[in-house]
């Protein structure tokens, strides 16, 4: 077959190496002549060192020369052109100043979209020192930053993003908590952020918020305190988060960010704008407040459930009680009208549970189960579909979904 | 609106007529901005495309078209469909495919068709047989390339 790719102008073949990893596009230097310079025109750059880590011990310490290199040779070549995305992930190899240097320089030639999965707070020192804005950046995802007790300092650099829409914050503090982390993000559409929860959040101002994804639980020393005293001793504090993103439309909760939420209790804000729920579950996390949280939720459409196996270790003796103890009146006045329920697993203690949603929500109009195996010999799929067509629903218009 | 009002004839390179729902063929920008341009009337020359891959640029627009009715169509069946789409394109297929696209300004089918040519080539030595490029390098040309960008070649 003939080499037709190669004939394709500079721009096209540009965009087809777009989609590559910036290594992989790199590579293709070494094809032939028209190849050569290519990947120095691309105006996306996504470095990944980590995937030496695979194969080599002690490659975390190791010194990164042909990658540091490397990002120096290119950006050497780019010198001031544009750049709509920089994404660098790398490991203490690589020289902290250096990665300083090119987030700050990939900044000023109006990257749009950053990713990083490397560096220390010391970076949001460097980029938040003097007067500078980065009124060109929408899409953040930071990975694994450890922010420690600097919360003011990437709270700081947020809050020079002013036209910041997508943001993926992946802290993973294991240990202690940080003191404060805040968000000063008003365009922010999209918001998914992974933490324990600070002691405190002094601004969460997120009125554009449509969308959110939270994992944020207790840090290890919190449990310890919770687990050693009571959980009033606990220091920490996620209202202000939590009315911060009460507009939004769109919601996903981790376990560990229901049990957090329980800490708030009744002051748990109305969600009005509230059209779609999913909980992810495991057999760690209570759902103490789910209940709240629907009776909150006014318009709520579809409640996705990512397993049920929650309460099964939380003290429960079956699977309603999250939903019973607070009267089953509150679960009749719920608007929910589709079910989801994915990795299902028809235990006894989830059969109950669904029963007592078939039972209860009153608008139902389809409920859709998808197993959680599709080759588990326990779960027989005719059973488990005959038990539930034969449950007493609310909704008599509800169809039944099993796959 | 009448029935005639809401179709539009899109013909080829060769010649080749094709009558399509207005609706499907608005997705290329380039076909938007002529039908804006009062100009034209309901048949649209496009001068770059052949029947062959017109025909499967409207397969690809009418899967993708929002009519009313019929937006019930789930992300992951029409990723599935685009997955299919392009598996079994060849090279030469794939070529005129984004030179199309481009033409006819449909950014997801640029996109798609780039991506698909990417996905095929993971390694530089899927670039030599996929692509069936010729390296016209001397072998002192390819090692200095290897050596300034060495980082791209270790693994």
């Amino acid at each position: 077959e003939e080499d037709a790719i190669s004939k394709l102008p500079e721009d096209l073949l540009c965009h087809i190496l777009s989609f590559l990893p910036t290594k992989e596009a790199a590579s293709t230097s070494a094809l032939s002549k028209r190849w050569r310079n290519l990947f120095i025109l691309l105006d996306s750059l996504d470095l990944d060192d980590t995937i030496f880590l695979a194969y080599k011990r002690h490659a975390r310490r190791c010194e990164r020369t042909t990658f540091m290199e490397f990002v120096n040779r290119v950006r050497g070549l780019q010198s001031n052109s544009p750049l709509t995305k920089f994404s660098l992930r790398c490991h203490r190899g690589v020289d902290e100043d250096l990665v300083n240097d090119w987030v700050l320089k990939a900044l000023r030639r109006g990257a749009t979209d950053l990713g990083l999965g490397c560096g220390k707070i010391g970076l949001f020192d460097r980029l938040t020192r003097g007067d500078l804005i980065f009124t060109k950046l929408q899409t953040l995802h930071l990975y694994s930053i450890p922010l420690g007790y600097r919360g003011t300092v990437l709270a700081l650099f947020l809050s020079k993003c002013p036209v910041l829409e997508d943001a993926c914050i992946d802290l993973h503090t294991r240990g202690d908590p940080g003191t404060f982390l805040a968000f000063n993000t008003p365009n922010l559409v999209y918001l998914n952020y992974s933490d324990s929860i600070p002691r405190n959040y002094p601004l969460v101002k997120m009125d554009a918020l449509v969308e959110a994804r939270l994992d944020v639980g207790l840090s290890k020393r919190h449990m310890r305190v919770r687990d050693s005293y009571n959980r009033h001793r606990v220091r920490m504090d996620a209202t202000k988060l939590i009315m911060g993103i009460q507009n939004v439309q769109t919601l996903g909760l981790s376990s560990v960010t229901l049990q957090v939420l329980s800490f708030l209790g009744e002051t748990v804000p109305v969600f009005h704008n509230l059209n779609r729920l999913s909980i992810e579950s495991n057999d760690k996390g209570g759902w103490h407040l789910l209940l709240l949280l629907l009776i909150k939720s006014p318009n709520l459409h579809t409640l996705v459930f990512h397993g049920l196996n929650h309460m099964l270790t939380d003290g429960f003796s079956d699977g309603i009680s999250p939903f019973a103890s607070s009267s089953s009146l509150c679960l009749s006045s719920c608007p929910v009208k589709i079910l989801k329920i994915l990795e299902f697993g028809a235990t006894p203690a989830e059969m109950s549970l669904v029963g007592h949603l078939l039972n209860k929500l009153p608008l139902l109009e389809q409920v859709i189960i998808v197993s959680s195996e599709e080759d588990d010999e326990d779960f027989d799929l005719f059973a488990v579909s005959e038990a539930l067509e034969m449950a007493p629903r609310a909704s008599q218009n509800c169809k039944l979904q099993l796959c | 609106m009448s029935k005639s009002e809401k179709k539009i004839v899109l013909k080829s390179l060769d010649n080749e007529a094709f009558e399509v729902e207005k609706a499907v063929a608005l997705q290329s920008q380039t076909i938007w901005v002529m039908c804006e341009d009062k100009c034209v009337g309901n048949e649209i020359p496009l001068e770059n495309v052949t029947g062959q891959i017109l025909a499967k640029v409207i397969d690809y627009c009418k899967k993708h078209a929002v009519v009313d009715g019929d937006g019930d169509e789930s992300s992951e069946e029409l990723k599935n469909w685009d997955t299919e789409f392009t598996k079994n394109m060849d090279q030469s297929t794939l070529f005129n495919m984004i030179l199309a696209a481009n033409y006819l300004n449909i950014k997801s089918l640029l996109n798609l068709t780039c991506q698909a040519v990417a996905d095929k080539t993971k390694t530089i030595d899927e670039f030599h047989t996929f692509l069936n490029i010729e390296n016209n390098f001397t072998p002192e040309e390819e090692a200095q390339i290897c050596q300034e960008n060495l980082w791209a070649f270790d693994d």
